[in-house]
């Protein structure tokens, strides 16, 4: 797998003490972007879905829904940097999951019409660990 | 311009920082570490970059970060050749970014190659007419010139281009050039990628039907894909499987050598594409005899930035740095044979 398809950018999901959970997410392209290329963010635990209005995405330090990111074209994702992206953890949540992690990228200068530009979905599933900061 | 590499004193040995593209993901190197590792293995001295990969503040620089490059640079006997500017027509959500917006980005990016001592800016097919026109009288005042990139699946007489090669002829400008990148006159698809097709449930016997169908079918990319779609699933091929296949008809490109040759004096810089090396240390997919034969019979005067490519399909075991190494060694010799016959 080549640099460009991964996505989790960590070893575990980390969950705090009031039961939100957090994955670092890399940016899954040679190069930096701005986040409002991101055009979509999508966590699944377990096979099931966590829903758009749970999900927060936090890049350079500002964190939003995934739609507060269209508004920030004049910003730059640095392509060494993961995003962190936050959720409530599901009640069930076992010591492990297989989570996988979608990012759904604009690139902005390969164009594809007279106003649109090719698009990129990267998807990366792994069985991470469950660290629970609380049982520390 | 000086290469101990190559066996012609006006073509400079060199790289782009993009080569190690999975070593710079993975956060093993900051971009003073890849500099001083690119310096010790004796792969420069040419240093290309992509802006938007190399550096955190751009398309900005500040002069903290551009003094710090420009002391190391010294230090280390690298010299800056070639700044990837990129044309983020896309950028914004709600709508394309309008010309003057486009030119304005774009200028941004030529100040910061003029403050970090590039002399060349690479410019994008995505450069509108009128982007380009805007652009060019601030490169003729920094002393830029602005090349633009030629990869597949254009070549130097595609339509896009051949419309670009018109303005040019209108705008007149000395910092107007191209920058041929050789995935667009490839004589084969890469061994590995081939290889991977098939581990994707590709049938075997339909590789060579699709190298075939890529050299040689009409029509563009996507009537390309679709032919050999027809074709691939009346094997049984899945779709899944076709699908694979499709990303090859934008990397590589069949254009002929030949037409690099139309364009030989506006040849500002070049990209040494290469993907992989068999045990001879030959490239399978590009030719590199006839790319020595066009850089000795145009008298090319300018670097050759190595650009392995191979980094998207090669194993973690593969590395980037011997890669790069390999490319070059195999120009070296390629450049020596056509020299030598000629004397």
């Amino acid at each position: 797998m080549s640099a460009t398809e991964r996505v989790i950018g960590a070893d575990e999901l980390r969950v705090d003490g009031a039961g939100n959970a957090r994955v670092a997410v890399r940016l899954p392209w040679y190069r930096s972007l701005a986040p409002s290329t991101i055009e979509g963010v999508t966590v699944t635990l377990d096979g099931h879905p966590v829903p758009d209005e749970h999900l927060s995405v936090e890049i350079n330090g500002v964190a939003g829904d995934v739609t507060s990111l269209t508004t920030r074209w004049e910003e730059t994702w640095f392509v060494q940097d993961s995003a962190v992206v936050r959720f409530p953890t599901p009640r069930d949540l076992s010591d492990t999951t297989d989570a996988s992690v979608s990012i759904t990228l604009r690139i902005p200068y390969i164009l594809t019409g007279p106003d649109s530009a090719l698009t990129r979905t990267t998807t990366e599933t792994r069985t991470l660990p469950v660290v629970r900061e609380d049982q520390r | 311009m000086t290469s101990t590499k190559y066996p012609l004193p006006t073509i400079g040995s060199g790289l782009t920082l993009y080569s190690l593209t999975n070593e710079w993901l993975s956060g093993r190197y900051d971009l003073e570490q890849v500099l001083r590792e690119v310096a010790a293995r004796q792969i420069g001295p040419g240093v290309e970059i992509v802006g938007y990969q190399s550096l955190r503040s751009f398309p900005d620089v500040d002069d903290a970060t551009a003094d710090r490059w420009q002391a190391l640079v010294e230090e280390l006997g690298l010299i800056p050749t070639c700044l990837g500017s990129n044309v983020d027509t896309a950028l914004r959500a709600d709508r394309f970014l309008n010309a003057e917006e486009m030119t304005a980005l774009l200028e941004r990016q030529l100040r910061t190659a003029k403050r970090l001592g590039f002399g060349i800016v690479r410019i994008q097919i995505g450069a509108s007419s009128e982007v380009i026109r805007r652009v060019t009288p601030l490169a003729e005042d920094l002393g830029l010139r602005l090349g633009m990139e030629l990869h597949a699946p254009e070549g130097p007489r595609t339509e896009d281009i051949l419309r670009v090669r018109d303005l040019y002829a209108e705008l007149d400008s000395p910092a107007l050039g191209f920058i041929p990148d050789f995935s667009a006159t490839m004589r084969d698809i890469p061994p590995t990628e081939k290889q991977q097709w098939v581990e994707a449930g590709l049938p075997a016997e339909l590789v060579p039907v699709f190298v075939q169908n890529w050299k040689t079918a009409p029509g563009t990319m996507m009537d390309r894909f679709q032919s050999f779609r027809t074709i691939a699933l009346e094997h049984g091929a899945s779709e899944d499987a076709i699908e694979a296949t499709m990303g090859a008809l934008a990397m590589h490109g069949t254009q002929p050598m030949d037409s690099w040759y139309d364009i030989a004096d506006q040849i500002i810089h070049v990209h040494g594409k290469c993907y992989e090396f068999d045990a001879d240390g030959n490239e399978p997919s590009v030719d590199y005899d006839a790319i020595a034969r066009l850089l000795v019979d145009i008298d090319y005067h300018g670097w050759v930035s190595t650009e392995w490519e191979g980094h998207f399909f090669a194993p973690a075991s593969v590395n980037a740095f011997d890669e790069i190494a390999a490319h070059q060694q195999l120009l070296a010799r390629s450049l020596e044979r056509q020299v030598s016959a000629r004397v």
